[in-house]
């Protein structure tokens, strides 16, 4: 019956054929993260995909062309929509919250409108405090064609300090953006030599990527089944919150009070976000944190920042803000601490809630006016 | 498995199928080795040396009683014992040799394993020394067998037994309610064919090395399927030639059944049916697409498995009976069931279904054919259920196939009177073969909610959500 096939040459000709593939693959790169079949057989997802850790609902991607495709942003905006992208860490994408607890749903399950047009949030906020990081996200999302983006940031957002799998993943557009707006990351240098080999190019070296990269995919079904992407099971019942009392030293990062912290901060990053962004207009928002009240706490605003590198901060900030002539507002302290979740930055749903009617005002005036 | 245990496996199989000489021995002592390598690990429980040992000695003792007198001498069997032996000593002797990664380190102390060893085996002198077994002795080893398989089936007596071992060990139970015990479902259901057929006076002469093998055979071990011991016996002594088609036939089907399993059944567990996506669901269109996919990632994992087994014993020169033909291209239940785990419905159909059935229609006042057909479908099935696990949640599954298969037979009754003459153009019988199939796929995956979910309650609600009531 098959007499005719020889097994060894079957096996050498495989074997060239599998060298072959890989050999063109690394060769031509194709954008395979730009593929998706969100917002065509999916609907787009509400936040980026990250992973919470019980991998059940998403895949952690890194690679923002994957992220942005799959989110619904990608979709075309329609002629009466207002399209407000919400940029930040993981108090913007909304840790510990469902996505439509997430600050961008609850903000467009108000409906706001004005001039005919309604006014669409997208979250676009993602676990990792990075400026950089930031800016790739907005250099990617301003071809969505957004009326306006609002930047939430905090301090441990402006001074960069490692390489994460996301600017790992995004390594080209990071030093690119690092280059050309002369942004300031003490790692650069690390994630220079960071360049893949030409195995690591290959359809086997990107194994894992590719692999996760279909997940996020398949994942497409879960989406439109259940509309979540992360396993509530954890939360919020296992939610520890923040404590009044705070440890009883100074440091911030192993820095000592006498850092002139201002120095690290790249506030670049925003110049150069602006200039991306062109006509859009930018909102710059200081994200509101859990101030504690007990023990230490006239040395320590919460477990993150003691009060010098804070005070340091928001100083500089106004400065830089007044002098670039930002539209920036400072919502520091304007959340009551038990509207906290796990961390002195994550909001509960309710806390969110009043951050958006703090916000909401200014978004209004800058879309409509 | 893993593809690097699989991998490892294949290398081994067409070492041992080469060899011209020695080589039921050379199978029985990598089966019985693999049974050790395979054996999962559990905490706080170890029994990674004694549940092999325990396999290969409950097999040794099936043989004793099922095998002829005349096949029973040392003579011819004795190279047979001294493998096993070894292979257990071998294993034992791993306390010394750590070689962790391969094989259980926490092994018994060699007395201790030489003390059971020598019980062990004086059991088997004298039980062979008996002569031919009498049927109660037969049904006896039946009873123990289902009773075994019982107790590690059903979580309650599972996490008990595990709690006894625990304490005897002195350590906590943990809340164990499995007893991971590698190929026990299938070792015990070719131990009862055995038996069963001894008493029907079926049973070939076998030798040990070869029932061994027929039993503990290292490709069938974790997943089936599971052949009957003359067909195994015959093949494995006319080995087929591992020539250039016997390459392409192996290597096919160990390729087909690694991408089945490996890429199609694994990329669709992200997105099978479990308990929090049916918890969570909010679309009943796309709660569909989940369950979907659990009923093809359960037949890729399944049948891509059997692909492996069966490409791995014709490296050996044996041919596996086939386990699946297409299941889900049936266009009725009964098709289904005579193309899914094959072997398994095989089995039952054989031990079961059928001498029921004549039982229940050969009394001097024969129960009428439908009931007949009801009691002898669900029990089946329900069979069938409780061979997974004794859960509510198997029993359930049991009892939607059995009423399935009986509503399916008497509509086949009904309608072939009725609609057989107008289903005679081409079209029209593709139209009934498409909606049979149709259904049947739908019905087989809704019965595979109560293997999916935890509960037959969650079972229930994810029925209703799936109808869009809930």
């Amino acid at each position: 019956m098959r007499s005719d096939v020889h097994p060894l040459r079957l096996v050498a000709k495989a074997l060239l054929l599998f060298v072959f593939v890989n050999a063109a693959y690394a060769l031509a790169q194709p954008p395979v993260s730009s593929l998706s079949l969100y917002n065509v057989m999916f609907p787009g997802r509400m936040r980026l995909p990250f992973d919470d850790g019980s991998s059940t609902y998403t895949v952690m991607i890194d690679d923002v062309s994957a992220m942005l495709a799959s989110h619904a942003v990608a979709k075309p905006k329609p002629e009466d929509e207002y399209r407000v992208l919400l940029i930040g860490d993981s108090s913007v994408w909304g840790e510990t919250l469902l996505p439509n607890e997430s600050i961008s749903e609850q903000w467009n399950a108000l409906n706001n409108q004005c001039n005919g047009k309604t006014i669409k949030f997208y979250n676009l906020g993602y676990p990792h405090p990075s400026v950089i990081k930031d800016l790739i996200i907005v250099e990617e999302s301003v071809e969505y064609d957004p009326d306006l983006i609002v930047w939430f940031t905090t301090l441990n957002s402006l001074i960069p300090r490692r390489i994460s799998a996301f600017m790992d993943a995004n390594r080209e557009d990071a030093l690119r953006l690092m280059d050309t707006y002369d942004l300031a990351f003490p790692e650069r240098e690390t994630l220079i030599q960071l360049e893949p080999s030409f195995y690591q190019r290959t359809i086997i070296g990107q194994r894992s990527y590719l692999n996760r990269w279909f997940k996020l995919q398949l994942l497409g079904f879960v989406w439109s089944a259940d509309r979540t992407d992360m396993d509530m099971q954890y939360f919020p019942e296992n939610v520890e919150g923040n404590s009044p009392d705070v440890e009883d030293h100074v440091l911030y990062r192993q820095m000592e009070p006498t850092t002139d912290l201002q120095k690290l901060m790249v506030f670049e990053a925003f110049a150069a976000g602006q200039e991306i962004a062109g006509v859009t207009p930018i909102l710059f928002v200081n994200e509101p944190m859990f101030i504690a009240s007990g023990e230490n706490s006239d040395l320590r605003y919460n477990r993150g920042y003691p009060r010098w590198a804070y005070d340091q901060y928001r100083e500089a900030m106004r400065e830089e803000a007044i002098r670039s002539q930002w539209k920036y507002l400072d919502l520091w302290n304007t959340i009551p601490p038990e509207y906290f979740s796990d961390t002195a930055l994550h909001l509960s749903a309710e806390g969110e809630r009043l951050l958006i009617e703090q916000v909401d005002p200014l978004v209004k005036s800058m879309l409509c006016q | 498995m893993a593809i690097v245990e699989i991998a490892i496996l294949a290398c081994i199989a067409v070492f041992v199928g080469w060899l011209s000489k020695g080589r039921k021995l050379a199978l029985l002592a990598v089966s019985a080795l693999v049974l050790y390598w395979l054996q999962p690990h559990q905490e706080p429980v170890n029994l990674m040396f004694w549940l092999p040992t325990l396999t290969v000695f409950i097999t040794a003792l099936s043989w004793i009683i099922t095998a002829k007198p005349d096949s029973r001498g040392w003579k011819e069997n004795r190279a047979a014992v001294i493998v096993l032996l070894g292979v257990i000593t071998f294993v034992d002797l791993n306390r010394f040799f750590q070689f962790d990664w391969f094989f259980p380190v926490e092994t018994p102390r060699l007395q201790w394993i030489a003390l059971v060893i020598l019980l062990v085996s004086g059991m088997a002198f004298t039980l062979a020394r008996l002569g031919k077994f009498n049927r109660f002795v037969l049904m006896l080893a039946v009873v123990a067998l289902i009773g075994l398989l019982a107790l590690i089936k059903t979580p309650s007596m599972a996490a008990w037994l595990f709690e006894a071992m625990a304490t005897l060990r002195g350590k906590e139970a943990g809340g164990q309610s499995s007893l991971a015990w590698l190929g026990f479902s299938y070792v015990s259901f070719r131990l009862l064919h055995t038996i069963f057929d001894r008493l029907a006076g079926r049973l070939p002469s076998v030798s040990l090395a070869e029932y061994m093998n027929y039993v503990i055979f290292f490709p069938a071990i974790t997943a089936g399927p599971i052949d009957r011991v003359e067909r195994f016996v015959a093949g494995l002594n006319s080995p087929l030639p591992l020539d250039a088609e016997g390459w392409v036939d192996a290597g096919q089907r160990i390729f087909t059944g690694l991408f089945k399993k490996f890429v199609v059944a694994d990329a669709l567990a992200w997105i099978a049916l479990n308990e929090t996506f049916a918890r969570d669901a909010q679309s009943t269109g796309w709660l569909w697409t989940l369950l979907y996919a659990y009923s093809l990632r359960i037949y890729f994992d399944f049948s891509g498995y059997t692909d492996i087994a069966i490409g791995l014993g014709r490296l050996l020169g044996v041919r596996l009976p086939e386990n699946f033909d297409k299941p889900y291209f049936k266009s009725n239940l009964t098709q289904f069931w005579n193309s899914w785990h094959i072997t398994l419905t095989q089995w039952f159909r054989s031990y079961f279904f059928n001498p029921l059935t004549r039982a229940m229609r050969s009394t001097s006042k024969p129960v009428s054919l439908w009931v007949t057909i009801l009691v002898s479908q669900v029990a089946t099935m329900v069979l069938i259920g409780l061979w997974h696990g004794v859960t509510v949640n198997f029993i359930v599954w049991g009892l939607w196939h059995g009423c399935g298969l009986f509503i399916q037979n008497r509509w086949s009754e009904f309608a072939r009177a009725r609609f057989s003459a107008r289903a005679t153009s081409l079209s029209s019988q593709r139209l009934f073969q498409f909606a049979g199939i149709f259904l049947t796929f739908n019905f087989v995956s809704l019965g595979w909610l109560f293997f999916a979910l935890p509960s037959p309650e969650s079972a229930w609600n994810a029925m209703l959500k799936l109808a869009g009531v809930l």
